[in-house]
């Protein structure tokens, strides 16, 4: 088996996995993306058969998948490998998504047919007043870490652009560096704007609230927890930051693809870091209190849409991170900006 | 301090906030130079939209309860309040005549009504019954 074909199949077992484990991605009171009053429902026997029906279903579908990856380059022509890895790709995410609908469908029926919560509310919340912003909010000081190399990277492209070479490296696929752009001001400023797109996602989501809303104690730390994703997100930033400065220094002269390597084995440290923190701010974190039943919100479970919420981004309510307000015209700008900028540069 | 907001309730949500952050500064829970959270952060906290929050903010600067700062954020000043009484009781007539009248009405003694003020009055100022 080629190193390619290794590659392929390790990130396709990963995102698999990712798909399969999505019921464990999520507050202990939420599954499927249905929120209930307390953790108890994880040990409720209609869960239990919902959640193992899930595993099955997804993991079926992820190995199905994989056998025809296996199988199918065989009777292809050589170099297809990747065009089919393309094709799983797809292929798993919508059918595992579909099974997680069914999931999130079935366990909707069970709350419905399950005596109603007296802490689970539609109508009421408590907010906590009386603490500022600068206590609950990522101070915008943090942003200015990002400047230096940001004017660094502009630096290197305004005063090397003479002397840069003639072509320019414009895509790293799986097994390295395979795309390559004449050398123009949009391939050489394209690192320069994909730093520019980072830094303003994470100020978008300084203020992004809990996915699960009621009271204080709903998504309890999550303040600090949301503090800590921004300083973690700023580092990520900071680390892309100085891969894109490499890269554009590697246009005018040749750099150790050891520096690349460091990177990205500091990235790979940093999404450790963001499951752990997970872990021990989100998942082992015991809801209680009145419990907002938004589940009307929650599309499928996976895509808010809340009219009378201002919030342009939102904590996941299934997996790590955040999502956005689908309600907001501006989430949408943000959304279409972000796939066509993505299109634009991976031309 | 805590603020408890009903989207069921007759009573607009701005009015709510108001008067949650009024029971907390007459309850001790908020004092002179606590901090409040900024417009947008408390819309997305309660998941309202940013001029109704707004409005409740506008409302209590007004009434002289809290001090809005634009750089530095939004404070309770209570000592304002105290100096617009005379206008409070003037503005309190109508709602109190209201109240009044419908205790009258369904035969509620003077002393009860009396002795739910003096209660409600020692509950918020944490005074013992």
């Amino acid at each position: 088996m080629s190193g390619t074909s290794l590659i392929l199949i390790c990130t396709y077992v990963l995102v698999a996995c990712l798909f399969i484990l999505q019921p464990w991605f999520s507050r202990k009171n939420v599954l499927f993306g249905v929120v209930f009053a307390d953790g108890a429902i994880w040990q409720h026997a209609q869960a239990t058969y919902i959640r193992r029906r899930y595993l099955i279903e997804a993991t079926g579908t992820a190995l199905a998948i994989l056998v025809i990856l296996f199988v199918l380059p065989f009777f292809l022509a050589k170099g297809t490998l990747v065009d089919v890895f393309n094709v799983a790709m797809v292929a798993l995410i919508f059918i595992d998504s579909f099974i997680f609908v069914l999931a999130n469908r079935r366990t909707r029926i069970l709350k419905q047919s399950m005596v109603p919560n007296a802490q689970l509310t539609t109508d009421k919340i408590v907010v906590e007043v009386g603490k500022s912003d600068r206590e609950t909010v990522l101070s915008l000081c943090w942003f200015l870490l990002l400047v230096p190399l940001f004017i660094a990277t502009v630096a290197v492209v305004w005063f090397g652009y003479p002397y840069m070479t003639d072509s320019i490296l414009t895509h790293f696929g799986i097994a390295g560096p395979d795309r390559w752009a004449p050398k123009s001001w949009r391939s050489v400023l394209s690192p320069v704007f994909i730093e520019v797109l980072l830094g303003v996602l994470i100020l978008f989501i300084r203020r992004a609230p809990a996915s699960v809303k009621g009271n204080p104690n709903a998504a309890p730390g999550y303040a600090q927890y949301r503090k800590m994703m921004g300083i973690l997100l700023i580092v990520f930033c900071l680390l892309s930051e100085l891969l894109f400065l490499l890269i554009v220094i590697g246009f005018i002269t040749p750099v150790s693809t050891l520096w690349y390597m460091i990177i990205t084995l500091v990235d790979l440290g940093f999404l450790i870091t963001m499951l752990l923190l997970y872990n021990r701010f989100v998942r082992s974190k015991r809801s209680s209190g009145p419990i907002l039943d938004d589940d009307a919100k929650w599309i499928w479970g996976l895509f808010y849409f809340n009219r009378s919420d201002p919030s342009i981004f939102v904590e996941k309510r299934i997996g790590i991170g955040y999502t956005v307000n689908f309600a907001r015209p501006i989430a949408w700008i943000v959304l279409v900006g972000i796939i066509v900028i993505a299109i634009a540069f991976s031309r | 301090m805590l603020l408890s907001i009903d989207f069921g309730s007759d009573q607009p949500i701005y009015m709510q906030i108001r008067n949650g952050i009024v029971t907390g500064i007459a309850s001790g829970q908020l004092q002179d130079g606590d901090a409040l959270p900024s417009v947008r952060t408390l819309g997305a906290e309660i998941g309202v939209n940013l001029h109704t929050v707004n409005k409740a903010y506008k409302l209590l600067q007004s009434e002289g309860f809290i001090e809005i700062q634009r750089s530095r954020g939004t404070f309770i000043k209570a000592g304002n309040a105290a100096k617009n009484a005379a206008e409070f009781l003037q503005a309190s007539g109508d709602p109190l005549r209201a109240i009044v009248s419908e205790a009258i009405t369904r035969r509620v003694d003077r002393a009860v009504l009396h002795q739910m003020i003096d209660h409600l009055y020692d509950e918020l100022e944490g005074n013992e019954p």
